[in-house]
């Protein structure tokens, strides 16, 4: 028996001593072989810009697709031309010509062509097709009826082929930030030609995304897909700019665990984490701080208030929990100082006005406000739940709201956890008190953090509804003089602030940790690195211990 | 003999039947949307999403669909992985989470019964209490501490092995070790039950009597029997092994269906929950099936007794 054991024990030394001889990390091998090795967050939930939504999708798709414009390198308020070289504005911003560059081919070498965006528009507004993101297209004329069937002739919708390189965009109304808005992937551009070959062109069922179907127009193509381990796509040998890409090819990791995807980074498996947890960021702060990268990351994290329930209806009530909240604590010391406090809705950006800070952490005021509101000391007020999905960073923000929520106001306050899917539509239900929530930017504009607060939007779902907010909303989408349009925002953005059906707790941060070897990999503030930029040079992963 | 086997049968569609059923239903009652998320879709998307996986029929149309396409082995397409159909998933994963079970359970049985035999030879000694010790904490951490702790250990400190991922023969052994071992120290903790049992019998005294050496008793006339408890344990071990582990595929990031089953759930992929409960519930069935037959094969008493 001993001797069986003991063979055990030396065979297991041994496997791991044949396998330790070998030890070249994967990170130092890629790196030579210019293949980035990236966390992904997860396995993403197709390769078909028409069925994603999330950001899980985001860098996969803006690798293998481009839209008519791309975003800078590094300065956010920027694009460059993308499939469009040029083009022009027209009516006050209302119309839009944009001359597409007779070099941009698809990845089978087929000339992309105007009539393509024409096919996938359609595509995406068809009626029964089901596209989970075609309301970032309501913004073209008629698109919105065209696609709640109210007409069925796609010909009045405003995206037409003016002859092949040459596509003509019209709109409800002006968008002088249309070429922020066309940096988001719902615009780029399908393969309909190659969708079509595979089966119905409107069909969910269609496999075209798979390897060896699949047809793109960005900077790589892709290669190779192991469901549920990772992605990995190669160059793109007939992009327009294929001579400026510097990557052979990247590797998307399907890893959803933040501790394993930062062991596989220690442990030289990955060059870049798409995500890290709140409990690392101290060690890495204080003895890899060059690894180690906190850039702002345009999105607000915050909770709804159900101002459908009676206690919640007050203003003073809603203004009360929020200023009893310090936000500075919270974020710097219990989230390790991984965000930013957020003192207002819109997060730090370029603007056409001034953004709104008016939120402070005030406790006698928040007393005052709840006692004017009938509830002196808390006495009264009805007990109510935090309602978070389970993420063990929801919760823990859920205990110190409520505990500060008990301590400063005095209020009874529960936690009420359910698993994602459950959750979202508990809260499209209003079936919540206070429920917690994010918004991350589609694009680079204030109005992506505020034309979600009308009345009947999606992603509402806190019951407030304001005549006058509407009204200032849909102002704001007729006037095309920046500084007309700045100051309608500006009341919008005021106006909700002072009703606060919301309790902002921190402007996002994305924490990451990065390889020495990558190069190109700048702060970006939707996160989304041009793919020809980045690139991989020789340095080498110091020793994490 | 015939009688039998076809009763066992018809009892064991009926099983699945029940099962599958109770899946559907539970499932369907339970709150949430499959099509619900951070950024919400519009109302009419929604519905539209509904209608084209058919979840806005009647749940009695719905449940007769189901079973049509179900006997035809159509499962439908998951609701979280576009265009991917429950087959394919089974498919995918399912030969990656077999091939983890059986290599778990060679590591279980390979570590588990030499020490619970031997444990059992020096019983009441310290080569008795330390092995058993170290089998209690084995069956009392779970795999979401173990996995990480050896990943740790063998992955970064001793770098011996990647500490995620399968893209070499070595990559399977940290997981199959973080499963196996709890399956070791219950295996352990069997054979040194079964083979004190046995140790204490008459024909071990008589053998110990005749002067047979003692490892000659233990190898030739106490195993056999002392192992009779892991043997009917294997079965059940089996089958919980193969589907694979939530835990265990997440923390080393390895494609198999046991994170399907739990993922599934939580995100209401319907088609997904019941195809895969569908089918571990026949592999369970057909396996408990296949065991009846061959006990009543081998003991005639029970084929008069059933029959």
């Amino acid at each position: 028996m001993v001797f069986i054991s003991r063979s055990l024990c030396y065979l297991f030394c041994l496997l791991g001593c044949v396998s330790c001889q070998k030890r070249e990390s994967l990170a130092t091998v890629a790196a030579r072989q210019k293949i980035l090795l990236k966390g992904n967050g997860g396995e993403p939930r197709s390769l078909d810009l028409h069925l994603i939504q999330t950001t899980t999708e985001h860098q996969l798709i803006t690798s293998m697709f481009e839209g008519l414009v791309n975003e800078d390198a590094s300065d956010d308020t920027k694009v460059q031309p993308g499939v469009a070289e040029t083009w022009e504005s027209l009516d006050g911003a209302a119309r839009w010509i944009f001359h597409l560059r007779t070099t941009a081919k698809w990845s089978d070498g087929t000339p992309l062509v105007a009539e393509d965006f024409v096919k996938t528009y359609k595509r995406q507004l068809s009626p029964n097709f089901g596209a989970l993101y075609a309301d970032m297209l309501y913004k073209l004329k008629n698109a919105e009826d065209y696609h709640q069937g109210k007409i069925s002739d796609f010909a009045q919708v405003g995206v037409k082929a003016l002859d092949s390189h040459t596509l003509e965009l019209t709109f409800n109304g002006p968008l002088p930030y249309l070429l922020q808005v066309l940096t988001h992937f719902t615009w780029s551009p399908l393969p309909t030609h190659v969708i079509e070959k595979y089966g119905d062109l409107e069909s969910r069922f269609n496999l075209w995304t798979r390897p060896g179907k699949m047809v793109g127009n960005g900077p790589f193509q892709l290669k190779e897909w192991k469901f549920k381990e990772y992605i990995e796509v190669e160059r793109n040998p007939h992009y327009w700019n294929a001579a400026k890409v510097k990557l052979n090819g990247v590797r998307f990791v399907a890893v959803t665990d933040l501790a394993t995807e930062e062991r596989m980074f220690r442990n030289g498996r990955l060059h870049i984490t798409e995500q890290m947890g709140l409990d690392r960021i101290p060690f890495y702060r204080s003895k890899f701080p060059d690894l180690l990268r906190i850039n702002p990351y345009l999105g607000v994290y915050f909770f709804r208030i159900n101002v459908t329930k009676e206690a919640f209806k007050d203003q003073r009530v809603r203004w009360a929990l929020n200023l009893a909240v310090d936000r500075d604590t919270l974020v710097n010391q219990t989230l390790q100082g991984a965000h930013q406090p957020a003192y207002g809705l819109t997060p730090p950006m370029q603007a056409p006005y001034k953004l709104p800070r008016p939120l402070t952490f005030d406790v006698p005021k928040a007393q005052k406000l709840l006692a004017e509101a009938g509830y002196p000391g808390g006495q009264g007020f009805p007990k109510f739940s935090i309602h978070v999905n389970d993420v063990e960073s929801h919760v823990l923000i859920a205990q110190v709201l409520q505990d500060m929520w008990k301590r400063n106001l005095g209020l009874t306050v529960g936690i009420r956890t359910e698993s994602s899917n459950v959750f979202y539509d508990t809260q499209i239900r209003l079936d919540y008190e206070v429920s917690r929530a994010g918004w991350i930017a589609d694009f680079i504009e204030p109005i992506t953090f505020l034309d979600m607060w009308t009345t009947g939007n999606q992603n509402n779902n806190t019951g407030w509804s304001s005549p006058k907010f509407d009204q200032l909303m849909r102002d704001s989408y007729v006037t095309a003089d920046p500084a007309a349009r700045g100051k309608i925002l500006e009341e919008a953005e005021n106006l909700f602030m002072q009703e606060l059906p919301i309790i902002p707790i921190y402007w996002y941060n994305k924490q990451r940790l990065v390889h020495p070897a990558v190069k190109g990999w700048n702060e970006k503030l939707l996160d989304s690195h041009p793919w020809d930029q980045v690139d991989l040079g020789e340095e080498i992963l110091p020793e994490i211990k | 003999m015939v009688r039998y086997i076809i009763k066992r049968f018809v009892q064991s569609l009926l099983v699945i039947w029940a099962v599958v059923t109770a899946a559907f239903f539970m499932i369907k009652a339970t709150p949430g949307n499959p099509f619900a998320s951070d950024k919400a879709s519009t109302k009419f998307v929604v519905e539209q999403n509904m209608k084209i996986y058919g979840l806005d029929k009647p749940l009695s149309v719905q449940y007769v669909r189901f079973w049509n396409n179900a006997l035809q082995g159509e499962f439908g397409y998951s609701f979280k992985y576009e265009g991917r159909s429950v087959r394919e998933i089974i498919a995918d994963s399912f030969p990656t989470s077999l091939k983890l079970g059986l290599l778990a359970l060679a590591f279980a049985v390979l570590w588990g019964v030499p020490i619970g035999v031997y444990a059992a030879v020096r019983q009441n000694t310290w080569q008795d209490f330390l092995p058993m010790g170290l089998a209690m904490l084995g069956v009392g951490l779970p795999s979401f501490v173990m996995g990480p702790l050896l990943a740790l250990l063998f992955g970064l400190k001793l770098g011996w092995f990647n500490v995620a991922g399968l893209t070499d023969w070595s990559d399977w052994v940290l997981p199959s070790a973080t499963i196996g071992f709890f399956y070791a120290a219950y295996f352990a903790r069997m054979a040194r039950g079964g083979m004190l049992e046995t140790l204490s019998q008459d024909f071990v005294r008589t053998a110990k009597a005749k002067g047979v050496p003692g490892w000659r008793i233990v190898m030739f006339h106490a195993l056999r029997g002392g192992l009779l408890p892991v043997l009917s344990f294997l079965g059940p071990a089996l089958a919980g092994l193969v589907v694979g582990s939530f835990v265990v595929e997440t923390v080393f990031l390895i494609p198999g269906l046991g994170q399907h089953f739990t993922e599934a759930a939580l995100n209401k992929d319907y088609s997904v929950v019941l195809g895969t409960a569908a089918f571990y519930c026949t592999l369970l069935v057909l396996a408990n099936f296949l065991v009846d037959i061959l006990q009543v094969w081998l003991n005639p008493r029970l084929r008069f007794s059933d029959a």
